[in-house]
């Protein structure tokens, strides 16, 4: 039972990283709460579902589409908040995008109807016995896949121009005008990145079990944990907080109600909040 | 922002132009009409339902206005205090038989220690935190209250007796919507009464000076921090009260009172009008209520309508209708000269 | 033939105050053209409006030409990449950025309208950076900042450098150290608009100097005349300073 609940807990966690990877990124360099991005994941999910139960599409070629339905969704939203963001209105931000999430699902629910569906993919049907553990295709494709992201987001945050210019805004958007940086293209980068990342969060996690389109808020709260337990924009911080979430969920879904995982994790947020305001892995 | 203190600038001076006696009479007349309003539109249940339940959101939505238009901050957990409120009045009214007024008092008791919670917990930490905290209370609320018998899990709880106050002669039984529209009104009132008395209180000024410059107040001997937990804490029990009302309007009580239906109403009940206005919450409950009650598109429409409209406000006019009507006037002045 | 930059009858409005009144100056290809003047005279709000720059939010009108061509309504990120640079006063640099990483994360606008400089040649017009490359900007001392903000300016291959008093905090012989670059600069061919409150060290390095007086120009001339003008002397030279 412990093997299988670590087993569980990985796979959930690498969920959740993926799920918090771009948001990371987004808090840090454009001071962009987005409450939307459960929304996006779930829009990651179902146009996945979509795809392959309309058109009959393999499960490989349905999350592509997705990636760039959500993608092209994620143009469209940054361009309409293009100029709160160099404003840096935090407070209409944080508005606009919880208007956009409730639309998105009021839109997915008239689209793709109220009943649960389950998205196919082979993978899910792979198993490994691990020991008394059931390791399946899915829970490898998840953790491979989060930890390729992070690789990658850290590489390129690291070392690259894009990174650079970037981590600029980050710091300081204004000054970065004067580096010749364009700061509405970085804010638009980043945020379709952040957004085909909880596109593919919900490609890739969604078949663990049946999605519906009232799902996201929980992933909204989950990432958030993440990201401001680990500190905003630490991003090796927030692989491992997304890690210990998911075992802490797995281990707490064992022996407790699992429907009360996320208000245990909640609780331990606000003892950390009190005790370390700047999260766990803030510097100083 | 900037734009927001031209307009108080300008429309303070005008309002103050009217002598306060006559001020008062007109708050008067506005009430009697307001009371009589439901009568005029024919006085069918439907309409005495829609103008209970605009008094509710009103009510509700005056909470969040608090922190959103004077604080300058977006908490996201008001649907908290607006279930504890209907909650705590309904647990106390049909499991313990407890009369309306002491489930009032009760209600506001738990709302101001969920308040206390988490704004002490939100105390030292940056800006979107605290909506974040807030919000991640409110939708994980949802989520226990689901799954707690005690709280009546799923179903909520069931039975809620009338809403019955002490009278002259006897009590006040409100069995029916058109009985429980005076009671409503008079809630209403009061919190505006007292949301008045806010804004022009040092409470209220210190909370619009911390919003509007953070750091020179700090530097001016204010304590930002200390302002910002009490008006949320204040603000609490102002929901909870729209919570009791809405208890005994509907009877029962279930988890939906958390659902982000009800915090995207407040938010854009507050929004859509124009911040920081005393009647602003008001309208837009009104408007909003309206389009639920009387011009229903079904359940998924009606998110996309109130998602779609807090969106578009927010990104056309922040300043809401307020802003389009002032940038209308300066359009139409600037065309005579 | 047209001056490099024409600044024409720049007014610049925050909020009721008008904080530039009615500027126009110009920078011939090759000069070095001082804006000096007391404090809040409005200097670095004219070279803000001049870079299209801001950290708050004035209304600017009137007219930038660059080269000739009107850059008044372009956002500072276009006008950079067109060769117009500025250094700004205070913070220049990226204070969470190595020294090599502020000057790689500017890239040469693909068509370079001045001489470009590569992070090399960078280090060869300021070898003190050389043993500071790998630093982190926030432990850098305030002369070493200011060369890389000067330094990443550089890079991007400007036609027209504008430097906000690029001497503030420091210590006099650095300031010495850092005009003395300036002039080599331009020596080599580049244009500046130097910005600098003192006067003195101004007139040292510039070609021509213009005053600034509650944002308007109350004296104008080569740094020669203007060191014989009594106003002049009176108002920043008589007695003060070294």
């Amino acid at each position: 039972m412990i093997l299988a609940a670590l087993v569980n807990g990985l796979a959930l966690g690498a969920g959740y990283a993926l799920l918090a990877v771009g948001w990371t990124v987004l808090l840090g360099a454009a001071r962009l709460v987005n409450f939307a991005h459960g929304q996006l994941y779930m829009l990651g999910a179902f146009v996945t579902w979509f795809v392959i139960s309309r058109f009959g599409w393999p499960y490989g070629v349905a999350v592509p589409v997705a990636l760039v339905v959500v993608g092209v969704l994620g143009v469209v939203l940054q361009l309409l908040m293009t100029r709160m963001t160099l404003e840096q209105n935090i407070v209409n931000l944080m508005l606009v995008t919880l208007a956009f999430g409730y639309l998105l699902q009021g839109g997915a629910a008239l689209l793709f109807g109220g009943d649960p569906q389950t998205i196919d993919s082979p993978l899910q049907q792979q198993d490994l016995a691990l020991g008394a553990a059931r390791i399946t295709g899915q829970d490898v494709l998840i953790v491979v896949l989060a930890l390729a992201f992070y690789a990658v987001t850290f590489v390129v945050l690291g070392r690259t121009d894009l990174g650079r210019m970037v981590r600029g805004v980050a710091e300081d958007p204004k000054l970065a005008q004067l580096y010749g940086i364009d700061a509405a293209r970085v804010y638009l980068a980043v945020f379709v990145f952040s957004a085909v990342c909880a596109a593919l969060a919900g490609a890739v996690v969604g078949p663990r079990s049946p999605i519906l389109t009232s799902m996201g808020f929980e992933e909204v709260i989950i990432t958030f944990l993440v990201v401001v337990l680990a500190g905003v924009g630490n991003l090796v911080g927030g692989l491992v907080v997304a890690i210990g979430l998911g075992l802490f969920t797995a281990f707490f879904g064992t022996f407790f109600p699992p429907a009360y995982s996320t208000a245990a994790a909640f609780v331990v947020l606000l003892v950390v909040l009190v005790v370390r305001p700047q999260g766990l892995g803030a510097r100083r | 922002m900037t734009a927001d203190v031209a307009t108080r600038e300008t429309s303070a001076p005008a309002a103050r132009r009217v002598p306060t006696p006559l001020r008062a009479l007109l708050w008067v007349v506005l009430v009697a009409a307001a009371y009589l309003l439901p009568a005029v539109l024919g006085g069918s249940d439907r309409i005495y339902a829609t103008v209970v339940l605009v008094a509710i959101f009103a009510i509700m939505s005056y909470g969040v206005d608090v922190v959103l238009s004077y604080l300058g901050e977006v908490s996201l957990g008001h649907t908290l205090f607006w279930a504890a409120g209907a909650y705590t009045t309904a647990i106390l009214a049909v499991r313990s038989g407890w009369s309306p007024i002491p489930a009032l008092l009760a209600s506001i008791v738990v709302t101001l220690l969920l308040a206390l919670l988490l704004g002490l917990a939100t105390l030292r930490t940056r800006e979107f935190v605290f909506s974040l905290v807030t919000y991640a209370a409110a939708i994980i609320g949802l989520t226990v209250v689901q799954n707690t018998q005690a709280l009546g899990g799923s179903d909520g709880v069931v039975g809620v007796p009338l809403l019955e106050l002490p009278a002259v002669g006897g009590t006040y039984v409100a069995r029916t919507n058109a009985e429980l529209w005076p009671i409503a009104l008079v809630c209403l009132v009061l919190v505006v009464l007292l949301v008045s008395r806010f804004r022009r209180s040092r409470l209220g000024t210190t909370a619009l000076m911390a919003q509007m410059n953070g750091e020179l107040s700090t530097a001016m001997g204010v304590d930002v921090r200390r302002t910002r937990m009490l008006v949320f804490v204040l603000s609490a029990p102002i929901t909870a009260l729209a919570g009791w009302l809405y208890a005994y309007q509907r009877s029962y009580v279930s988890p939906d009172l958390l659902s982000p239906t009800f915090l995207l109403f407040m938010l854009t009940a507050v929004i859509l009008p124009g911040r920081r206005l005393l009647l602003g919450p008001l309208v837009g409950a009104a408007l909003l209520t309206a389009q639920q009650q009387l011009f229903s598109l079904g359940g998924d429409a009606d998110k996309i309508v109130l998602g779609g409209v807090l969106a578009v406000v927010l990104l056309a006019s922040p300043t809401g209708l307020v802003g389009i009507w002032h940038a209308l006037v300066r359009r139409v002045r600037g065309s005579r000269r | 033939m047209s001056p490099l930059l024409e600044v024409r009858d720049v007014r610049v409005r925050y909020g009721h105050s008008l904080a530039v009144d009615g500027v126009s100056l110009e920078v011939g290809a090759g000069e070095l053209v001082a804006v000096a003047g007391a404090n809040g005279a409005g200097k670095s709000t004219l070279v803000d409006a001049v870079a299209g720059w801001s950290r708050g939010r004035p209304s600017v009108t009137g007219s930038v030409l660059l080269g000739g061509r009107d850059v008044g309504r372009l956002a500072a990120h276009r006008r950079a990449g067109l060769g117009l640079v500025l250094v700004p006063e205070g913070k220049g640099v990226f204070d969470g950025m190595t020294v090599r990483e502020n000057l790689q994360v500017v890239r040469p606008p693909r068509a370079a309208a001045g001489r470009a400089y590569d992070v090399d040649d960078v280090l060869d017009v300021f070898p003190r950076l050389r043993e500071r490359i790998g630093a982190r900007c926030s432990t850098l001392s305030g002369g070493e900042r200011q060369m890389v903000a000067i330094g990443r300016a550089l890079r991007a291959a400007p036609r027209l450098l504008i430097l906000d008093e690029p001497s503030v905090g420091l210590a006099p012989r650095l300031v010495v150290e850092v005009l003395t670059h300036i002039r080599e600069l331009v020596d080599s061919g580049l244009s500046v608009l130097l910005v600098e409150q003192n006067v003195r060290a101004a007139l040292e390095v510039a070609d021509r100097l213009h005053l600034l007086d509650q944002g308007r120009i109350v004296a104008s001339g080569t740094a020669a005349r203007m060191r014989e003008d009594e106003r002049v002397a009176q108002a920043y030279l008589g007695g003060l300073g070294p």
